[in-house]
Formats: C-alpha cells, sequence, structure tokens
C-alpha cells in the first residue's frame, strides 16, 4: 500500500501540496487528475523519492521511501519531462538499468523494443517526441517493478500506441499484482484504465472514487407525464440538478438504476428515459455537490 | 544497496567525461612525446656538431609543461560534465530517482574522474620516460623530481576537482557553478596574501613565510600557479612535497564536504542559483567581500590613493548587486539584499582589525639575546634561478655562535622600533630576507633582517666564524646530475668534462675554509643567502679575491637535486684557487678546437675581416669567410682587462693595429702547437666570426656560421693599452 499522511511540500512561497491524505492499495490503478499545479507531479516524485516531504510522511509498504534504495528499486517512474544520458541509445540505457535494478529483464527489453519497431542502437535524442516516450515506457516496464508511476505518459502517443501502453499496463498489475498510479488531466484518457480515480485540487484531494462506483450511482432520467408536475413528484430518488422544459423533466439522479427504475414507472409517464452519464459528467455533478465547478478545474 | 560505489554508475560516469579525457590525453601525450623528442633531437644535433654533449638534466616542468592543463582545464570540465545533472530539474530527478543512496552517485561519479586523470597522468608520463630511457647517454633524469611534479599536479587537481564539487553539491546553474568554485579555490588564499602583504607593509621585518602556512601561496597549488604568472610570487611551487600533501589534504575535505552537502540537496535546488536563500546571500557576499578587500588592503598602504580605494568599494558594490541581478533574474529582489551590505562592511573592518592587532605583535618582541636559542638563514626564492647548493646547505645549518646571536638581537631590535617609525625607508640597507629566530621559549620568529654596509660586515664575518664554516664551506655537492663547462673555448667531450670537474674536485678539496668560503662569496654562489656587498671592500682581509666576470674566466656550472630540490652551483675557475683546472680547461679548449679554429684563422690569413657581398659572388664553390674577431684579455700584473671586437667596418681602425702582436702570439701558438696557457701571464683570448658559404647558381648560401675561440699567453709589453681596469 502508498501512504500518505499529512503530506506538505513548498517550492519556496508555493504550497505545491497541503497536507494531503491518501491511500492507495496494492494492485490497483489508481488516476490522478488534476489541472497544471495542481500537485500531481510533485505527488509522483515524492513517492519515487525524488522530493522529500516538508512534514507528513510518504510510506510504501509502510517504510518511507526517500534515500531508501531497497523500495526505490521496485519502483518504475516515468515523469512529464523525459531524460536519457547524452547521446545515449536505448541500448546503452538498459544496460545501466540493468546494472542498477536487480529485477531489469533484458529479454524483455528486447522484445518490447521489436514490438514497438523502435531500434535500440540509436541515440534516443533522434526520436520523436512518441518514440522517446515509448522508450522510456519500455525502460521503466523492464525492471518488472510492484510499482509503476506514470506521469501524463499519454501525451505524445497515437491512439493505437496508447492502447498498447494501456494494455500493458494492465498486464503487468495483473500478473505481477503491481500498483500503478497515472496522471493526467484528461478524464477520457483514465476512464477506462483505472480502477480509482481521485481529483487533486491546490495540493490537496478533493474527491476519490471507485470508478465502476461513480459510472453507476449517477444517471440521467428524462421523463415526461400527460399531467403537470414538478420535482416534488419524484421526492423519493436523490435528485440533482432538475430541469424541466415543457414536459419533460430531466434530471440526475444518484443511487440504484433498478430503483429508480421501479419508482418511475409506478407514476405512469409518456416518456422515460435513463441514459449513462460520461465520468466526465459524473465529476462535474459530484464535485458541484461538494461546492466546486468542476469545469475550471479541468480547463 | 548498502554500497558506497555502484559499478553501473561508474562506467556511466567514465563514458560521460571519455571525450574529455581522450582530447586531455591526446593533448598532453603529443606535448609529451613532442617535448622529449626535441631533447633528443637537440642533444643528438649537439653530439654531431660538437663530438659531444653534456647531459642534460630532466626535471619537473621538463617533463612535461602541459600537466598544467590537468587542473586547469581538463578536470573542471569532466567535473562540470559528469554533475551537469544537478543544474536541471529533469536530470536532477533522474538520477534521484535511482535506487541507490546519493552518496552512492557521488562517489562512483567522482571516482570516474579520479580514474581518467590517474591513467593519463601514468600512460603520459610512461611514454616521455621509455623515449628518455632509450636515449640515456643524453640525459640526466630527476626522478625525485618528476615524481614531485607528477604528485603536485594531482594533488593540485584534486583541489580543483574538490572546489568543483562542493561548488556544484550547494548551487544549481553553470554560472554559479563557476563562481562557487573559484571563491573556494581562491578566496580564502587571497585572503590570506593580502592580509601577509598588509602586515608586512606595516611590520616589513616579517619575513616571507613569517607567519607560517598562511604565509606562503605555494600551499595552495592552484592560487600559487595563478600568483606566479601574475608575478605575485616566484619559486617552483610542483617541486614541493609539502605544497602537494597540503593540496591534496585540502582537496580530500572538499570532495568529502561536498559528498555530505550532495546528499543533503534536494533535487528541487537544480537551476535555481543556490541551495537555500542563506547560502545564495553568503556567495553573494563572499563575491563582492573578494573585491572589497583589495580596497582595504590599498587603504592600509597607501592612504593617499583615495580614489582607488573608493573606486574599488563601488566595484564591490557593483559586484554585489550584478551578481543579484544576473542570477535571480529580476531587480525586485535588490531591496532585500541591501541590509547584508552590513556584514560585508564588518568582514572588512575585522579584517583591518586583524591586520593591526598582528602588526603590532610583530613589532613588540623581546629580543633579548638570552631568550634566542639559535638561528637560520634561509634562501630568498627566485623565478629565474635556482638556489646553489651551498644556499641549502646554509638554509640547514642551525647557528648558535654566540657573536651572532648577539648581533641578531642587536639588529633585530634597531629594525623593530625602526619599523615603528612611520618614515623609516627599510630599502635602501642590505637585507637578509629571510632569518629564522628560534627562541628558548620554542617559539619560532620568520624575520627579514635590514642592515647598513658596516653592520653587514660585521655580520657576515661572525657568520664566517660560526658554524656555517664548516657546514657550508667545507664540501661540494655529492649529487650532481648535470655539469658543464662554459668556457670561451668549447667543445668538451664528456670525458673532459669529467676530468675537469675532478681536477676542480680536487682542488678545491685542497683549500682551506677560509679561502673557499671567500671565493664563494665573492663568486655569488650564496646569492640567495649570503649575497656579495661592496663593503667586503672595505675590509683589509688580504684573503680576499676579485671578482672575475671581468676576466672572460672559464665556469664550471653544476646541477642536479638537494633532496627534492633542484640547485645549481656556478663556480668561476679562478687560475689562483685552482690553476690546474684553470691550464686543464685553456689546453682542452685549445686542443679540441685547433684544427678547426686553424682553418678560420688561414681563412683569415688569406681574406682578412670580410663581409659577404651577395652582389659579388665569389668565383670558389663555396669557402670560409671571418667576418668579425675578438680580443679579449686580462694582465693579472697591472690588473688591466680590454675588450675589443672588429669586424669590416673597422678592421682597419687605429686600435686594431694594437692586435698585430696579439696576432703574432697566436701565429706562433698555432704554428707551434702550443696549447698550454700560463695564468700567472697576460692573457688572450681570440675569437673568430666566420659563416661557411657555397654558390649555386651564382647565388651564395650560407650553410653554418660559428664562433671558436683560442686562448694565448702575451709578452706584457704587448699587452694592449685599454680605458678598463680589472
Amino acid at each position: 500500500m502508498i501512504k500518505a499522511e499529512q503530506v506538505t511540500k513548498n517550492f519556496g512561497s508555493f504550497c505545491a501540496l497541503k497536507e494531503m491524505n491518501c491511500q492507495i492499495p496494492k494492485g490497483c490503478i489508481y488516476g490522478l487528475i488534476g489541472s497544471n499545479g495542481a500537485g500531481k507531479s510533485t505527488f509522483l516524485r515524492m513517492i519515487t523519492g525524488v522530493y522529500q516531504a516538508d512534514s507528513g510522511q510518504i510510506t510504501l509498504e509502510g517504510q518511507p521511501i526517500y534515500e531508501n534504495p531497497a523500495m526505490k528499486a521496485k519502483i518504475a517512474y516515468v515523469p512529464d519531462e523525459l531524460f536519457f544520458l547524452p547521446n545515449a541509445s536505448m541500448k546503452r540505457m538498459a544496460t545501466l538499468y540493468d546494472s542498477l535494478f536487480p529485477n531489469f529483464d533484458m529479454k524483455r527489453f528486447n522484445e518490447l523494443t521489436a514490438t514497438f519497431r523502435l531500434n535500440p542502437k540509436v541515440s534516443v535524442n533522434s526520436f520523436s517526441k512518441g518514440m522517446k516516450r515509448q522508450a522510456a515506457i519500455i525502460l521503466a516496464l523492464c525492471r518488472k517493478p510492484e510499482y509503476i508511476f506514470f506521469d501524463e505518459t499519454f501525451d505524445g502517443l497515437d491512439p493505437v500506441m496508447r492502447n498498447l501502453v494501456k494494455n500493458l499496463i494492465i498486464s503487468d498489475v495483473l500478473e505481477n499484482n503491481a500498483t500503478a498510479i497515472i496522471t493526467s488531466h484528461s478524464l477520457r484518457e483514465l476512464e477506462d484504465t483505472c480502477d480509482q480515480l481521485a481529483l487533486l485540487h491546490q495540493g490537496g484531494i478533493v474527491f476519490e472514487s471507485d470508478v465502476q462506483n461513480l459510472k453507476t450511482s449517477l444517471f440521467r432520467v428524462q421523463v415526461a407525464f400527460p399531467f403537470d408536475f414538478d420535482e416534488t413528484l419524484f421526492s423519493e430518488l436523490e435528485m440533482l440538478n432538475y430541469n424541466k422544459k415543457g414536459s419533460v423533466a430531466s434530471f440526475i439522479v444518484r443511487g440504484n438504476r433498478e430503483t429508480a427504475q421501479e419508482v418511475l414507472k409506478s407514476k405512469a409517464p409518456i416518456l422515460l428515459d435513463i441514459l449513462p452519464l460520461s465520468l466526465e459528467e459524473v465529476f462535474v455533478h459530484e464535485m458541484g455537490a461538494l461546492g466546486y465547478a468542476f469545469e475550471n478545474e479541468l480547463n | 544497496m548498502k554500497q558506497i560505489i555502484n559499478k553501473g554508475l561508474y562506467k556511466e560516469g567514465l563514458k560521460q567525461t571519455a571525450l574529455v579525457a581522450v582530447i586531455y590525453f591526446c593533448i598532453v601525450e603529443l606535448i609529451g612525446a613532442v617535448v622529449a623528442f626535441s631533447n633528443v633531437s637537440y642533444a643528438a644535433n649537439q653530439e654531431l656538431n660538437n663530438g659531444s654533449v653534456e647531459k642534460m638534466l630532466i626535471d619537473g616542468i621538463d617533463f612535461n609543461p602541459l600537466y598544467m592543463l590537468s587542473f586547469a582545464l581538463f578536470v573542471p570540465l569532466m567535473g562540470l560534465v559528469a554533475f551537469h545533472f544537478l543544474n536541471a530539474r529533469n536530470k536532477s530527478d533522474f538520477y534521484h530517482s535511482l535506487p541507490h543512496k546519493r552518496k552512492t552517485i557521488f562517489v562512483s561519479y567522482t571516482l570516474s574522474i579520479i580514474t581518467w586523470l590517474v591513467v593519463i597522468l601514468a600512460i603520459t608520463s610512461l611514454t616521455s620516460f621509455c623515449i628518455y630511457f632509450l636515449n640515456a647517454r643524453y640525459f640526466s633524469i630527476g626522478f625525485q623530481s618528476i615524481f614531485t611534479y607528477i604528485f603536485t599536479i594531482f594533488s593540485a587537481s584534486i583541489l580543483v576537482l574538490g572546489a568543483g564539487l562542493l561548488a556544484v553539491s550547494i548551487t544549481g546553474t553553470i554560472f554559479t557553478n563557476i563562481i562557487t568554485a573559484s571563491l573556494v579555490l581562491f578566496l580564502p588564499r587571497t585572503i590570506m596574501t593580502l592580509f601577509v602583504m598588509t602586515v608586512q607593509r606595516n611590520a616589513p621585518v616579517l619575513s616571507n613565510g613569517g607567519l607560517g602556512l598562511i604565509s606562503d601561496s605555494g600551499y595552495n597549488l592552484v592560487f600559487g600557479f595563478a600568483a606566479s604568472i601574475l608575478g605575485i610570487s616566484s619559486g617552483d611551487i610542483f617541486t614541493e612535497v609539502n605544497y602537494g600533501i597540503y593540496s591534496l589534504i585540502l582537496g580530500v575535505i572538499y570532495i568529502i564536504i561536498g559528498g555530505i552537502l550532495f546528499s543533503l540537496r534536494k533535487s528541487e535546488t537544480a537551476g535555481s542559483p543556490a541551495l537555500s536563500k542563506k547560502v545564495h546571500a553568503i556567495i553573494r557576499i563572499s563575491l563582492s567581500f573578494f573585491v572589497s578587500v583589495i580596497a582595504t588592503t590599498v587603504l592600509f598602504n597607501n592612504t593617499e590613493s583615495t580614489v582607488t580605494i573608493i573606486a574599488l568599494y563601488l566595484i564591490s558594490l557593483v559586484v554585489y548587486f550584478s551578481y543579484e541581478i544576473i542570477t535571480k533574474k529580476t531587480f525586485k529582489t535588490i531591496p532585500k539584499t541591501v541590509p547584508a551590505l552590513g556584514i560585508l562592511a564588518a568582514l572588512n573592518v575585522v579584517f583591518a582589525l586583524a591586520v593591526v592587532g598582528v602588526s603590532s605583535t610583530l613589532l613588540n618582541v623581546n629580543w633579548e639575546v638570552d631568550r634566542i636559542d639559535s638561528i637560520s638563514i634561509s634562501y630568498q626564492e627566485d623565478m629565474y634561478q635556482s638556489p646553489s647548493y651551498e644556499d641549502y646547505l646554509m638554509d640547514d645549518t642551525t647557528i648558535k655562535n654566540p657573536e651572532v646571536l648577539n648581533l641578531v638581537s642587536e639588529l633585530l631590535t634597531q629594525n623593530q622600533e625602526a619599523a615603528k617609525i612611520e618614515e623609516n625607508n627599510f630599502y635602501i640597507y642590505n637585507s637578509f630576507n629571510h632569518i629564522i629566530v628560534r627562541m628558548k621559549n620554542g617559539k619560532t620568529y620568520h624575520r627579514s633582517l635590514y642592515l647598513s654596509d658596516e653592520d653587514y660586515l660585521r655580520f657576515q664575518q661572525a657568520i664566517l666564524k660560526s658554524e656555517v664554516k664548516e657546514s657550508v664551506f667545507s664540501e661540494i655537492p655529492e649529487e650532481v646530475g648535470s655539469i658543464s663547462i662554459n668556457s670561451m673555448t668549447q667543445n668538451f667531450t664528456e670525458e673532459d668534462t669529467n676530468n675537469i670537474y675532478n681536477t676542480f674536485k680536487e682542488e678545491v678539496t685542497g683549500l682551506s675554509t677560509d679561502q673557499w668560503a671567500s671565493y664563494l662569496i665573492t663568486n655569488g654562489t650564496l646569492s640567495s643567502t649570503l649575497p656579495y656587498v661592496k663593503a667586503m671592500e672595505m675590509a683589509e682581509d688580504t684573503t680576499q679575491t676579485i671578482t672575475y666576470s671581468s676576466q672572460n674566466l672559464p665556469s664550471i656550472s653544476l646541477s642536479g637535486y638537494y633532496g627534492v630540490k633542484k640547485y645549481q652551483s656556478i663556480y668561476t675557475i679562478s687560475p689562483d684557487l685552482t690553476p690546474k683546472t684553470f691550464s686543464l680547461i685553456c689546453e682542452l679548449g685549445n686542443t679540441n678546437s685547433k684544427e678547426e679554429f686553424l682553418s678560420y684563422w688561414n681563412a683569415y690569413q688569406e681574406n682578412g675581416i670580410q663581409y659577404l657581398d651577395y652582389d659579388q659572388v665569389p668565383d670558389s664553390e663555396g669557402g670560409l669567410s671571418v667576418y668579425g674577431i675578438n680580443f679579449s684579455g686580462y694582465n693579472p700584473d697591472t690588473n688591466a682587462i680590454f675588450d675589443e671586437y672588429y669586424n669590416n667596418s673597422n678592421a682597419l681602425g687605429s686600435s686594431f693595429d694594437q692586435m698585430e702582436p696579439i696576432l703574432t702570439a697566436l701565429d706562433k701558438a698555432l704554428q707551434n702547437n702550443i696549447t698550454t696557457v700560463d695564468y700567472s701571464k697576460p692573457v688572450v683570448y681570440v675569437t673568430i666570426d666566420a659563416e661557411k658559404y657555397v654558390v649555386r647558381n651564382n647565388d651564395i648560401y650560407i650553410t653554418n656560421s660559428e664562433r671558436l675561440c683560442y686562448i694565448v699567453n702575451l709578452d706584457p709589453k704587448d699587452f694592449p693599452q685599454s680605458k678598463y681596469q680589472g
């Protein structure tokens, strides 16, 4: 488990993380979403052992990570700003990692470079942005890590590669019981990969939930009756964002879908549609309930 | 994972610095080989032309002058390349995410740089040694000096590396890396040097080296090297083992501190001027103190230079604020830096107070003779000349003679009182630049001693009667690396040189200590410790001999090592003290050059003094053209000397007629194969300048230009009149 307790990190007068708390269970694919400057990268650097918290504690399996080579060896981290050794080829990077990481799998490295069609012998500097990102992902996954941290990793990848990488991550999680944290500022990227999602805002987690639960806990209802009605007709339901135009009402319901459907049918509507919400819409409404204007957070 | 060094990181460090290392290796190897082959070529040419060669002494810097680039350029470059990741966030984050302690990264990369340094020094030294060994007959290898040189170069490189590593550990940009490393390397020693200079100005009785380690800029080899380039200090610092040891220890301390700071450093410091605001302020204040302390020094040394002093203080303020603007890239932080100017001012005040305090202490020593245990006279460093063997013997001699100690007590007290009077000008007096005074209470003082001519004579006479007599004037060098004979006649083979040296040794051994002492002093052999001064001529002591330089007497030069220090002693061959040696040199010189000199003489007799006219090409295919003759000589009866040179333009001058008897005597000597010279009679050196030429396609080509000398005796009545008296 990755655990952060009251973690604070400042850079001069700027507070990047403020008394942040979270727990990420083992074997989870955890999505961390937030706008620029929210603290996503800072958080990842702290659980990678690059930064040290000014106060609070971050632990991995109950142990601190900073200056802890044993823990660091279990981590594969792909940052937003990539770095490769000067004029190094993938092969040279792999050779270095092989000497530094005890589980580095050179065979897997050769397989993945072939799969991604990257030449391991040429300088990485000659690669395009997308190819560099692919190279970084390959080098990270070949360490057979127990913890995979990707910071806005899907940027620069084409859709085909994006899917390929997602499948690799899922495969590693399933096979090795690895834990992955993926950050992004796009919910769409994380929607079909992550188990859990959290929203980071101004240095703290403001919302956290299971993805499946998010998708099923809220749904949109469109209903029409032959008689005049208002929202009091639906008082048995937990309703969000009620809207009526003419004789058609549209609203968001939180709760069990089947139960809600039965309740509505019992009122003999002439029109009844129950529609799923996109994750983005779910976030907007959930954040709205918490008092945040979600559109502003994600743009 | 509890490792100090990681093989993968170490190899990576080697790879990253490989380019710089290879360039460094190529340059140093090439120059080392070129220097060695040039020396071989020169020696071989000498052997070819002269039939013999005097062994060339190969020591320290001669071995490979470009080793200086190790610490001046290549090691700092390698340090910057290896640790450049500390200056960019993404690079720094990468390294700090690796599964190793920070100290492992630091140690592995540092060791990779040191590996290159050691390997390159070893391989390039081996190459040079091989070249010299293969041509060993031409060279005398000063192993001790060379190994000391290599050791000091290594030490200087470690010092620079340490300063660089300390700097990169606390700063986060290239600019601040370089500034901070420079401050670490140069600021402490600059302060010490300025402090000592100012104290010496206020208390001129203090000798160079008088304040121990802080007086001697050579202990920081890098600073000492820079100072020697600027002419601030002298001496061959790279032959001093002590300097090497000190610099190495200092460098290691810097590396250790750098390692500790590296481990504590936050990755986010990358790209920032410094670890924290406090560190940034310290660097800023230190940089401007570097300038302001110069102003404070000038204030002490010359209060009339008001404009210079104000200008320097203003410059230090400009440096102070400029550094802030350059590093922070904004003017907004300037107001916040103003309060720290108080610290800058305080540092200058502390410096000034320290100068006053130390100067006062130096000028209030009790020099009562009962408190003095012994003294030594130390040699004066000279950029252009090594001390003599005898200077080193003097330096090693402890003098307890009561008369000497009484004099020292008296003179030091006088000097001290005179120094307290500001107007007193010491520079008109004779001086012993470095006297070491050991007190009975265990303290040791280093002083310069200033004496009038009379006092100097008294002092010198007392020293000559002291322990110095036996320790300095009873031997000539045993360890001799190179011998050369300097004479108007040349062409001495190695056998001749050894023969002359052995004869000289035998004759000198037979001299009394007084004779030898008197000779050495007037000959100037002890110029660094017991220089000859005019005062000697005031004495009535008849054992004195006059100076020899005007008599064109030959000399023998001995070079070698006194421990690890190079000496060079030049002994003029006095016909009074060493007549056999003098006669041998004249005879061997005449014998060796007679045949060739005869060809010059015949050319002169045939054509006189001529100057080749390129418009009037001779009919012959080639020949020898004499373009000048020099006559110089000494008459021991009248103490007269003369020196006249004749070429095409003045060959027929009236004074040339006086040379006719010389030409007759020369002719007679050559015809009768007379090679010996009796110095009790007037001696003349006849030196002929000639050119060998060939004629091709109606053009004259000069193939060689030479000068040869023959020495003959002259009848006293034929000795030319001269306006010079020896």
